[in-house]
């Protein structure tokens, strides 16, 4: 009887492999200059939305019209609005109301588009074909257009803002976490997995759906950076969040205005949009190189 | 190719029957009064019921729903509340405004994107591929209303090259309608081109290390042979999708662009209508925008189909 | 000199057409350099075919492509010489390297599938090669490649030439890729696996092909092949490849007859032939060594049954001649060492017989399968234009089973052989119910199978287990393996907790791993050990019946081997039934009693392992039987060609489904009747052949010397 070899024969510890799994990961995220990037912005977003009240320097409601409209000084880095509110506070608190939105929305999304994708995926015929035509249908109305229409009905708040946009994006996740399980769907592991007797159900959620959260994880992240963008559209056109509150897009919509006097009320909170954008962008991106098996062979 | 186009318009007409359903859905059935949206928080009871009747809200929503695609086959949208005209009529007059936006946006940005993305993937990870893919990583980080801001900005306000915003019919001043086109049309296009590259870049990629490259460079082939004409010819098949699916994304991005520029195209049109909570006029512009949306994509499968020798002559075996 | 070398000019120089000398090829990788190619040399004549031979990863494609110069960062060639036609190729520039490249030196590569440019017409892509390298006019050009076509064999070459790669079948893509390689009357043609993808019938097609195009144009081929029975039926002389390193060239007949490195000999007794009978074959202990983590001495050692201290440690051994002859070898005992003998215990007491007298564990009958035609719920609907009217549409089936009906009885193997396409997959999937079938009855232990709900059905799976070709693809990746052996036994409620670990631990090394491998991702083995796991898996259930889809065609012969054993052994441990798919004819006459050959849906032959393989034949069972390439020099098949290829399941031939291809067709009979399976004798033969049983018998007997005779002596004349 022949016996091969095995690697390492030593520590027969339970989650050594685990530990190497994730150990590799880290390792080929931390060699990936895009990922790394993009996760370090996202990191620092997401500390300054943490401690925003304690960054930022004054008060973001208060208007002060003796100060209205001041070019960058020391006293306020980014200058005045035209009610005279520091605009380096606002948009540091407006962190908080851009990832709330990017967060949220997604995260709805993710949880009912990720369940609807695996499910068509593996079911396939009739109930895939079904689902996946009403997924096109709201796919064919151009997203920041189908959350101002749903503004309309639900009103415009915040907390609505979230609803209409994770509506709106959860077909972007169905399709991908489709196209995933259908992949997995034709893996051995699944026939064998039938060949053993499992349920349909047990195969779906404990077979197949751990095996499709790659591609849901980096179109979730770069999911993030649209929602971001269409609170931005939307809080710009006033559906979105409302004055007073520090919305970056309510800001430039405000900064239009004197665009030539006090273009800093536009320049920096376009910034902020950019910054966290590209972050969540470059984080999803990096995630696919890193979590793409084709990508890993070229390497 | 004849079975490939019969099972598209199938799946078409499935789709369209469910944006329809969608349309009507997001207006008529979540939580919300639409005579009391119209109307506001200090409507009377008899001034609702009067606006139910009128627009037929007290009906079963079926049957709202039926007459209505009825009413859409027939081309009759119903009428505006804010304009007190036909929904039809309005968006015939503004659509076509919207569409030389949306063509010029895709023309730009398809003459800019194809070489870039080639360029770039030719030259994976060295200097223009890093420097393209920066550009292209910077163009689609920013809202499209902040590039027509830039635009704006730049070429209207301090270089006075172009006007800042306005419409003007091409059949009335041809000059002066380009040049009023040429800002919004720009920035979109600027947008867009970021994506596209992306995409043409990523499908060369792909195609170059596809077995049959490595057999052309076994044949001798030159560079230049292996990219235009065995590794190009793939790789734009699934470009004509995303330049489809960008075609009508800049239709999404018409509603917030045209506010920019003052552009009185169907994504003004849609945000009036919005503003004044006039529902059938919403209901019009957004399934207009719908259908634009599946002929481009199903127009970009007929391409597909006539690109790909697979499909152009498999089918009917 | 000119950068177009003329094939005149080329003819002057002396000495051998390539001489590769101490060619080494690296990959740049994260834990540094790794050495595919290390300092290989060898020299090939003109006119001459030389094989390179190794299992996957032994470094012949990356040699073969260094010879090209076609390797791609982060590879790198770090040394060596390529000297052809008297100069150093590595030395040339690369335009100069691109006037050789399709000109002087050719390639056919691996896949035909992949290989041809889906958005080119054939015709044009063999032009190009053309007028690339040749100064001709555009419909000059045409001319040549339609006559390149009609040299290999394509029929109807000018009609065909404007089609695209995907309307012509593999075996015909396959001969575009020899058009396109022999196009420019190169000196070398570089064959990289070149019929690996194919069929063993169409196999026979493109070797006998790839002889005859060599002969007539006296081109050097350099043969890049894993199977040894194409180097034995091709080559002049060979190469053997392992982790990177020439171990042993030979003049062809002196390898198989006197192999002077072990690695050679224990590659050509792991083959299972066709006409030998093992009881065992012989195995080399674990795979071929990553070429990462290579062991400090002879990289063969590990595995080797004649390695000393010396070997362990001393080195990598360079590549020698032995004694006086032409042989060389890299191994430090090569002179002291004889080979010769096999190791194989040939001789066996055979296996033991069935009982067949009680009730089958497993019974098909009359099962059909079809599918719809296309993909998604509305795939199939095909519109059709009858007489000029309005299109009708109709939907279309593939089928893929069409009236199967076999029995396996306890301990026993049962094999369904055939080529890719003719269903054998779908028989095992449908009979187990993994597909529902279309048609047919299915009785495991006396229960209707086929009538049964699904939730008992699943409490059946119990019952039948399932491997798979693919062992990477059959073990879920999240799932340690302990979890996924041991989930079998849960969902059974075989065993749990303490016990079901216990168990598992058991299990895990009856099969020839080591008990912590439970903790162990699925990544973390070799394919051959992955394989073993899912083995395991199936065994966690104890089940009466196994279904094996291929479950070695994705190993190396050496690794391949020991699976075949294990399952071997496991059966005659435990006394469980085989249902064994593969279209690998020596594997199936290893480990089968009795066999069914499938062509399009249907089986076309049945019995006894040795009466199937002795006349009278079916005449699809005889091509295939003859058209294997077997590993041995001395031995000449007749083979028999079939014409065409396989007709789409979706519009079978009518009456037998082979008439179109028979080489033996008798008439209408074939075109408008099926023919029954009929018995042939009291033994269970059965064959579907509207032929007299005499005119199937007109070959001899493919097992040589029949070892066992177990039939009466009536059918063996």
């Amino acid at each position: 009887m022949a016996t091969e070899q095995e690697a390492n024969e030593s520590q027969p510890l339970i989650s050594q492999s685990q530990r190497e799994r994730m150990a590799r990961f880290v390792r080929k995220f931390r060699s990936n200059t895009k990922a790394m990037l993009g996760f370090s912005i996202v990191v620092m977003l997401v500390l300054v939305a943490i401690f925003a009240p304690l960054i930022a320097p004054y008060s973001i409601e208060e208007t002060n019209i003796e100060d209205r409209s001041q070019a960058p000084s020391v006293e306020h880095p980014f200058g005045t609005d035209d009610l005279g509110r520091d605009i380096f506070s606002r948009v540091v608190m407006g962190s908080r109301i851009s990832l709330y939105v990017g967060f949220g929305a997604i995260s709805g999304a993710l949880a009912v588009g990720a369940i609807i994708g695996v499910v068509a995926g593996y079911a396939g015929g009739l109930t895939d074909e079904i689902l996946m035509r009403v997924m096109d249908a709201a796919m064919a109305f151009p997203p920041v257009l189908l959350a101002l229409t749903l503004l309309v009905v639900l009103g415009p708040e915040l907390s609505n803002v979230i609803i209409a946009l994770a509506f709106v994006y959860t077909p972007y996740i169905a399709r991908v976490s489709r196209s995933a399980a259908l992949a997995e769907r034709n893996e051995a592991y699944v026939e064998a997995a039938i060949a053993r007797g499992e349920s349909d159900s047990r195969i779906v959620f404990s077979e197949v759906f751990p095996n499709c959260t790659a591609p849901m994880l980096v179109q979730g992240s770069l999911n993030i950076s649209f929602a971001i963008l269409a609170e931005a559209s939307l809080s710009f056109l006033g559906l979105g969040a409302q004055p007073p509150k520090p919305s970056w897009g309510l800001m430039i919509n405000t900064g239009r205005g004197f665009m030539e006097t006090a273009p800093w009320m536009l320049i920096f909170p376009a910034l902020a949009i950019g910054i966290a954008v590209v972050g969540f962008n470059m984080l999803g991106d990096g995630l696919r190189d890193v979590l793409d098996p084709k990508v890993e062979a070229i390497e | 190719m004849y079975n490939y186009v019969v099972r598209r318009v199938g799946f078409m007409a499935v789709t369209l029957f469910f944006v329809t359903l969608i349309a009507f859905a997001v207006t008529n059935i979540l939580p919300g009064d639409v005579a009391l949206l119209i109307l506001g928080p200090n409507a009377t009871e008899q001034s609702l019921e009067a606006l139910q009747s009128q627009l037929g809200l007290n009906r079963p929503l079926y049957v709202q729903y039926i007459d209505w695609v009825v009413g859409l086959i027939q081309g009759n949208m119903g009428e505006s509340l804010r304009f007190g005209e036909p929904v039809a009529q309005l968006i015939a007059e503004r659509l076509p405004r919207s569409l030389m936006l949306a063509f010029a946006a895709t023309f730009i940005a398809v003459v800019l994107s194809v070489p870039l993305g080639v360029y770039a993937a030719i030259n994976q990870n060295e200097a223009p591929d890093v420097t393209a893919s920066m550009f292209a990583f910077v163009g689609i980080s920013m809202p499209i209303f902040l590039w027509g801001l830039v635009f704006i900005l730049v070429f209207a306000v301090w270089l006075n090259l172009f006007p800042t915003g306005g419409y003007v019919s091409p059949s009335e001043d041809l000059v002066g309608s380009l040049t009023r086109l040429a800002l919004p049309a720009g920035a979109m296009g600027f947008a867009l081109t970021a994506y596209i590259m992306r995409m043409t870049r990523s499908s060369m990629l792909e195609v170059l290390s596809e077995e049959y490259i490595n057999l052309a460079r076994a044949k001798g082939m030159s560079q230049r042979v292996i990219v235009l004409r065995h590794a190009l010819k793939n790789a734009i098949i699934p470009v004509i999708t995303v330049i489809a699916f960008q075609f009508s994304y800049a239709f999404g991005g018409v509603v917030v662009l045209e506010e920019v520029f003052f552009w009185p195209g169907i994504g003004k049109l849609t945000l009036t209508a919005i503003q004044s909570r006039d529902i059938p006029l919403i209901q019009g512009c957004i399934v207009v925008v719908a259908l634009i949306y599946m002929f481009s994509n199903f127009a970009a499968d007929l391409l597909y189909a006539y690109f790909d020798p697979r499909i152009r002559y498999g089918g009917d075996d | 000199m000119s950068a177009h070398t003329t094939a005149t000019e080329s003819e002057q120089s002396d000495g051998p057409l390539l001489d590769v000398r101490g060619l080494k090829t690296e990959f740049r990788t994260d834990s540094g350099p790794i050495v595919a190619s290390n300092e290989v040399s060898f020299s090939l004549d003109r006119g001459e075919t030389m094989g390179l031979v190794g299992e996957s990863g032994a470094g012949k494609s990356v040699t073969a492509r260094s010879v090209m110069r076609l390797i791609d960062s982060p590879g790198e060639i770090t040394g060596g010489q390529v000297v052809f036609n008297g100069e150093d190729l590595l030395q040339k520039s690369d335009a100069e390297m691109r006037d050789i490249r399709g000109n002087r030196i050719a390639m056919i590569p691996q896949d035909p599938m992949s290989s041809l440019n889906p958005v080119m017409t054939v015709g044009e892509q063999i032009i190009e090669t053309i007028r690339r390298h040749q100064d001709v006019s555009k419909s000059e050009a045409r001319e040549l490649a339609i006559e390149s076509m009609d040299d290999v064999g394509i029929p109807d070459a000018a009609e065909r030439i404007d089609d695209y790669p995907h309307e012509f079948s593999g075996g015909m893509r396959q001969r575009v890729l020899v058009a396109i390689g022999f196009s420019c009357e190169p000196d070398l043609i570089i064959a990289d696996e070149p019929t690996t993808a194919l069929d063993v019938t169409t196999q026979a097609k493109i070797l006998d092909l790839l002889n005859e195009m060599q002969e007539r144009e006296g081109t050097a081929v350099l043969m890049i092949t894993h199977n040894l029975g194409v180097v034995a039926q091709t080559c002049d002389h060979v190469g053997v490849m392992y982790a990177g390193n020439l171990v042993e060239t030979a003049e062809l007949g002196d390898l198989f007859a006197r192999p002077r490195h072990p690695y050679t000999r224990a590659l050509i007794d792991s083959i299972p032939e066709v006409d030998t009978d093992y009881d065992e074959l012989p195995t080399l202990d674990g795979a071929m060594p990553d070429l990462g983590s290579l062991p400090s001495g002879c990289n063969f050692a590990p595995r080797c049954p004649h390695a000393t201290e010396a070997c362990r440690t001393g080195g990598d051994p360079t590549l020698d001649s032995v004694g006086d002859t032409t042989s060389r070898a890299a191994c430090i005992h090569a002179d002291s060492l004889d080979l010769s003998e096999s190791t194989v215990p040939e001789v066996g007491v055979g296996r033991s017989d069935i009982d067949r007298s009680g009730e089958p564990l497993f019974e098909v009958h009359n099962l059909k399968k079809y599918f719809s035609a296309g993909d998604g719920v509305f795939g199939n609907v095909h519109l059709s234009f009858g007489d000029g009217g309005l299109p009708t549409i109709e939907r279309r089936y593939v089928k893929a089973v069409d009236d199967v009906s076999f029995d396996v009885y306890p301990g026993e193997t049962v094999g369904l052989v055939g080529e890719s396409g003719c269903g054998k997959s779908t028989v095992a999937r449908t009979a187990l119910r993994l597909l529902e079938p279309t048609e047919g009855e299915v009785f495991f232990e006396g229960q209707p199978l086929h009538e049964l709900g699904s939730t008992e059905v699943r409490s059946l799976r119990r019952e039948m287990q399932m491997i798979f070709q693919d062992p990477q693809s059959s073990l879920n990746p999240r799932k340690t393996v302990g979890q996924i052996v041991g989930r079998a036994m849960e969902k059974h409620d075989i065993a749990t907790g303490e016990e079901k670990r216990e168990r598992v631990g058991d299990l895990l090394e009856r099969v020839g791993l080591s008990r912590n491998a439970a903790s162990k991702y699925p990544h973390e083995f070799s394919g051959g050990q992955q394989q073993r796991v899912a083995i395991a898996h199936a065994l966690a259930v104890e089940p009466k019946l196994i279904v094996c889809d291929e479950p070695v065609s994705a190993l190396d012969v050496s690794v391949q081997a020991q699976i075949l054993n294990l399952l071997n052994e496991i059966q005659a441990d435990e006394n469980i039934s085989y249902l064994f798919i593969s279209h690998n004819i020596g594997v199936i006459r290893h480990i089968c009693d009795r066999v069914a050959v499938m062509y399009l849906g249907k089986i076309a032959e049945f019995g006894n392992i040795d009466d199937v393989f002795s006349p009278p034949f079916h005449p699809y069972t005889e091509s295939l039987l003859s058209a294997v390439p077997h590993a041995n020099p001395n031995r000449e098949t007749d083979r028999i060609l079939l014409e065409g290829s396989v007709p789409s399941p979706i519009n079978p031939p009518s009456g037998c489904p082979f008439q179109t291809r028979c080489p033996k067709k008798i008439g209408d009979v074939c075109e408008t009747e099926f023919p029954e399976l009929e018995a042939m004798d009291q033994s269970g033969h059965f064959i579907s052949c509207h032929l007299s049983e005499a005119e199937m018998s007109e070959r001899e007997s493919f097992i040589t010397p029949p070892k066992r005779t177990e039939t009466n002596a009536a059918d063996s004349d």
